[in-house]
């Protein structure tokens, strides 16, 4: 290479600094060094751009709390545009307060709780089976239990409705009501199906964080106390129990988290008996134009989800001193489940069953039944599907897969989740490249923050935020509101904690050689990147793409309030479809995204040879 | 991180938490002045006196499409018989209203316009936002001007709809089970009446408002005629009083007319119920075999009748394409779409449809007329009557 030779003559080697000084000469130096080693730049940028679009959409939306919008001037009894309390007061202490904020806040605790429990109770579960006990077929139970988490979180909200939904709600009634059987309101709607179905969505989370630290607990500490006498009782609540605590305070407020921020759920069987969450009650906020009102319940959730984290931070470092993987031999005890064994693999392959084959089966069933519940041959069709023109449905007058609004809504998921995920998994690589590199330096430590706050922020809150930001023109950046580029922006920084956590932990095991090696032979920085790190990383960084793809390809929350017309994505075609009552179609949707998210989540396990379960099976 | 992150951190929560109490504190004070932005003087119509349709036909052409939002489905009818029509294509979409009024305000606001043109069932926040904020203007093509009457201008009215209630005929074959409309406060009906809920369809707060300006004696008169006694209330008037006892009788409040009509009206429905629906879900009688009628002797009325009306976007993508779809809407050829189970077009040359459902014939007399000139007015008590609602709900 002929540039190699020309390239390692002009560069100056950066130890030696330059004879002559005087600020030019230093400008131009450091120049040079930051063309050949732009660590540094690369993690101010990033810091500076990712500042932005975590910090200005928060400032946006809490200042839109406190400034009169058009058209409430004569109800805060201030002009437009000024100073002022009365969103507080309407949230806080209107009377109205207590179905805006008061009621929805308790709701949100207490399905937070009950999520948080029931997701706790049957991850807990699986996951010992799997790590801890040599119950049958571990490795297809692995594989198995982690699917409810690949479906979007409201198929269950669906299909529970297509089971217990009873008069209340207007409309067809469910199966089992359809059956003679009744179901009463608090069965049907409200806190406990809202906890059931999000709990059977988010226990696979659970399942592989509390599974994975549990399989690196070495089992000695705990055979050690049992030898010194130590009671089964006394070794799970002084040894093992702490020891988990790590694993379980953040799987706890992970989902605590997430559910501060889902939507589709509460909405579809929330609604039927009044039954808000903070989510809810800030979608209705904006739907009905109070954008004083959404502001502030936006900023309420915010810093419930902040508080959340910092709480997690310190018991986290409270416990921190507890190291499960150690230098010294570990070793794995596996329990012999003996006569239990039956009942335990019964037990994980019903949860298989409920969590994933009933509902999908039951929405499948509702795409081609007329009416609910009745099994006689004219009362199954495949018009829902593929029908030219159905009657009585003026909104979306044909099958979904005819017309173009399915395929349509489908490129833009692809597209647009598409171009997310990319950017997603590229910018985590680059924040791992520099938090790794440039270790030591404050950039990194503070670009490792930064990376990680979108997290604690509730997702519904963010688009909120997001909306409030770029709607209009401000400086340079124009309004993107109505864009593809709000979308990809915002599912992108949403999803880019995950992404930068895989890529920070992909660089730490990839040393300097390799690159040095390039650099040497003259490979400038942007073809040490492409020609040596991306092969390398070749592996996380698809993980780091996929993981965010499947994610966002199901995401409702967030999408839900930026879509317009162009814009229309899968999910919300089908929340649309569920608004118009037009149930069979929007189940028909939602199995269409199950099957895309599960098919492209097992494509890439197969072809990079990763798994999601990986060592939980054994 | 350093030992003192952590106290700093509370120290911030805790003076922004007493911040935020303290602001939360100060209740809004009277509105005095009401010189808001709102009462600006609502925007004169654009009237396109000297308009040649073959030039906007041409100009549409060479835009190439058009969107427009409305709240009812048979909007994709009307678009594919517009690019029957035209040979310019056309996306009819099936929106709240809300979420058009809040598509339409911020597209405005960031100039990214999808949306060409509305058909847009709320004039309260029409009149008191969306005009005045210039996110939507009238537009009246001037061939048809001299049949829009006056009152029908501005906004423009293209067609008038109603909302009725209805029973299911083959539970009960007698008739209406109910002849006052106080009855569906009653403990007799409580659970059984079904109607979307207010809370997310600005023109059924919109009926409370107009009944409380302009029924409040009928409603009276009812009231005594139904109970033998007088009301007597401390609400603000008997349409508030109404509306309490409605909302405190554990209505089913849907998210669509469809889930109304399916509960009160499918084939395999046997329960006692009322619906308050839109008369367009009469179609559904013919193409789903509903069983459904008008509860055509209720007193004071069996509904309400109220306009839809046609905006066209500021900043529409396609002007011209849309100046073409609002004069389609105002021709009987466009509007017969919308108009399959009944309707009155704002345009006074199309005939009355054939097609109002059986029992609904003297719309003025039925109906609860709509007073225009109230829209302001309504405006400002959108949010007092929400309030209202969601408080009196049980």
């Amino acid at each position: 290479m002929t540039r190699t030779l020309r390239g390692t003559e002009v560069d100056p080697p950066p130890e030696k600094p330059p004879a002559r000084t005087g600020r030019g000469a230093r400008l131009r130096y450091r120049l040079g060094v930051a063309r050949r080693e732009p660590t540094l730049f690369l993690g101010i940028g990033l810091v500076l751009v990712l500042l932005y679009l975590v910090i200005a959409p928060l400032v946006s939306i809490i200042s839109d709390g406190f400034a009169v919008h058009f058209g409430d001037d004569f109800k805060a009894g201030q002009p437009v545009g000024a100073l002022t309390g009365y969103y507080l007061w309407r949230v806080f202490r209107s009377p109205v307060s207590t179905e805006l904020f008061w009621q929805p806040l308790v709701n949100t605790l207490i399905v937070a709780v009950g999520v948080t429990a029931v997701a706790l109770v049957l991850g807990g579960f699986a996951a010992f089976l799997l790590t801890r006990t040599d119950v049958k077929g571990r490795k297809a139970l692995a594989n198995a239990l982690v699917v409810p988490y690949m479906l979007p979180s409201w198929t269950f909200a669906l299909a529970w409705l297509a089971l217990f939904k009873n008069g209340r709600s207007g409309g067809q009634v469910g199966l089992l009501q359809a059956w003679g059987v009744n179901t009463p309101d608090w069965l049907a709607y409200g806190a406990v199906p809202i906890v059931i179905c999000l709990g059977l969505h988010y226990f696979p989370f659970v399942l592989l964080l509390f599974g994975n630290a549990l399989r690196r607990l070495d089992a000695q500490l705990e055979d050690s106390a049992r030898i010194l006498g130590a009671s089964r009782g006394t070794v799970l609540r002084r040894i093992t129990l702490p020891l988990m605590l790590p694993s379980l305070s953040s799987s706890t407020l992970l989902v605590f988290g997430r559910i501060l921020g889902t939507f589709g759920t509460p909405y579809i069987l929330g609604l039927p008996v009044d039954f808000n969450l903070l989510s809810t009650s800030l979608f209705s906020a904006v739907r009905s134009g109070q954008q004083g009102v959404t502001a502030v319940l936006a900023t309420v959730i915010v810093m419930i989800g902040v508080a959340m984290v910092l709480f997690d931070a310190r018991l986290v470092r409270q416990t921190r001193r507890f190291v499960t993987v150690g230098a010294k031999g570990a070793m794995e005890r596996t329990i012999a489940l003996g006569r239990w064994a039956g009942l335990a693999a019964t037990g994980a392959w019903t949860l298989f069953a409920l969590s994933v084959v009933v509902p999908v089966a039951t929405l499948a069933l509702t795409t081609v039944t007329i009416t609910p519940g009745v099994f006689s041959a004219d009362n199954f069709t495949l018009a829902f599907w593929t029908a030219e023109h159905l009657p009585g449905a003026p909104g979306f007058p044909h099958g979904v897969l005819r017309g173009t609004e399915l395929w349509s809504a489908a490129w833009n998921s692809v597209r647009i989740v598409g171009m997310a995920a990319l950017i997603c998994g590229l910018a985590g690589l680059l924040i791992g490249y520099v938090v790794v590199r440039a270790d030591r330096s404050p950039i990194a430590k503070v670009l490792r923050q930064v990376s990680f706050l979108p997290y604690l922020v509730p997702g519904i809150a963010f688009a909120a935020a997001f909306l409030s930001l770029f709607a209009v023109q401000r400086g340079p950046i124009p309004a993107l509101y109505g864009s593809i580029a709000l979308l990809v922006v915002t599912l992108a920084v949403t999803h880019l904690p995950y992404s930068s956590r895989s890529g920070i932990s992909a660089m730490t095991q990839l040393g300097r050689e390799p690159e040095e090696a390039a650099q040497m032979a003259g490979a400038r920085w942007l073809t040490r990147i492409r020609r040596v790190v991306v092969p390398i990383q070749r592996g996380p960084l698809i993980t780091g793409i996929v993981l965010p793809f499947v994610s966002g390809i199901k995401e409702l929350s967030i999408v839900i309030m930026l879509t317009t017309g162009g814009t229309q994505l899968l999910t919300t075609l089908s929340i649309n479809l569920v608004d118009y009552a037009y149930a069979q179609m929007a189940n028909a949707v939602i199995l269409i995204i199950a099957v895309l998210s599960f098919t492209i989540t097992y494509l890439t396990q197969r072809l990079t040879r990763t798994s999601l379960a990986s060592g939980l099976g054994g | 991180m350093p030992r003192s992150s952590i106290p700093v951190h509370r120290r911030w929560l805790t003076a922004f938490a007493g911040l935020a109490l303290a602001v939360a504190a100060c209740a809004p004070g009277p509105a005095e002045t009401g010189a808001g932005a709102e009462s600006a003087a609502l925007p004169a119509p654009v009237i396109d006196r000297d308009i040649d349709l073959d030039k906007l036909v041409a100009a549409a052409k060479k835009e190439g499409s058009v969107t427009v939002y409305d709240s009812s489905g048979d909007i994709v009818e009307v678009a594919k018989a517009f690019t029957d029509k035209y040979g310019i294509p056309a996306t009819g979409v099936k929106s709240d209203v809300g979420e058009t009024q809040e598509k339409l305000t911020r597209e405005y606001q960031s100039g990214n316009t999808t949306i060409d043109m509305a058909l847009y069932e709320s004039g309260p926040s029409l009149v008191g936002e969306l005009l005045p904020q210039k996110v939507v203007y009238t537009y009246l093509p001037g061939d048809l001007i001299d049949d829009v009457p006056d009152a029908n201008r501005n906004p423009l009215t293209v067609l008038s709809k109603a909302m009725v209630w209805v029973y299911n005929p083959s539970v009960f074959p007698e008739g209406c089970p109910v002849d006052n409309i106080w009855d569906v406060t009653t403990p007799e009906w409580s659970g059984k009446t079904l109607m979307q809920d207010p809370l997310g369809k600005p023109y059924l707060i919109e009926w409370f408002n107009q009944m409380a300006s302009g029924y409040d004696k009928q409603l009276r008169a009812e009231y005594e005629e139904n109970f033998g006694k007088p009301l007597d209330t401390s609400a603000e008037s008997a349409a508030h009083e109404w509306v309490a006892g409605f909302a405190g009788n554990s209505p089913v409040l849907t998210s669509a007319d469809d889930d109304v009509s399916a509960a009160v009206a499918a084939p395999n429905q046997t329960e006692p119920r009322l619906g308050f629906l839109s008369i367009a879900k009469f179609r559904d009688v013919k193409n789903k075999g509903y069983k459904m009628a008008v509860c055509d002797d209720m007193a004071p009325f069996v509904g309400f009748q109220y306009p839809k009306f046609g905006a066209i976007a500021t900043r529409a993508a396609h002007p011209n394409a849309a100046k073409l779809f609002m004069h389609f809407v105002l021709t009987e050829e466009g509007i017969s779409p919308e108009m399959h189970a009944g309707g009155i077009s704002g345009n006074s040359a199309v005939p009355v449809s054939k097609n109002n459902p059986p029992g609904l014939d003297d719309w003025d007399a039925q109906l609860v007329s709509f007073d225009r000139t109230e829209l302001l007015s309504d405006f400002r008590n959108i949010e007092p009557m929400q309030d209202h609602w969601r408080l009196s709900k049980g």
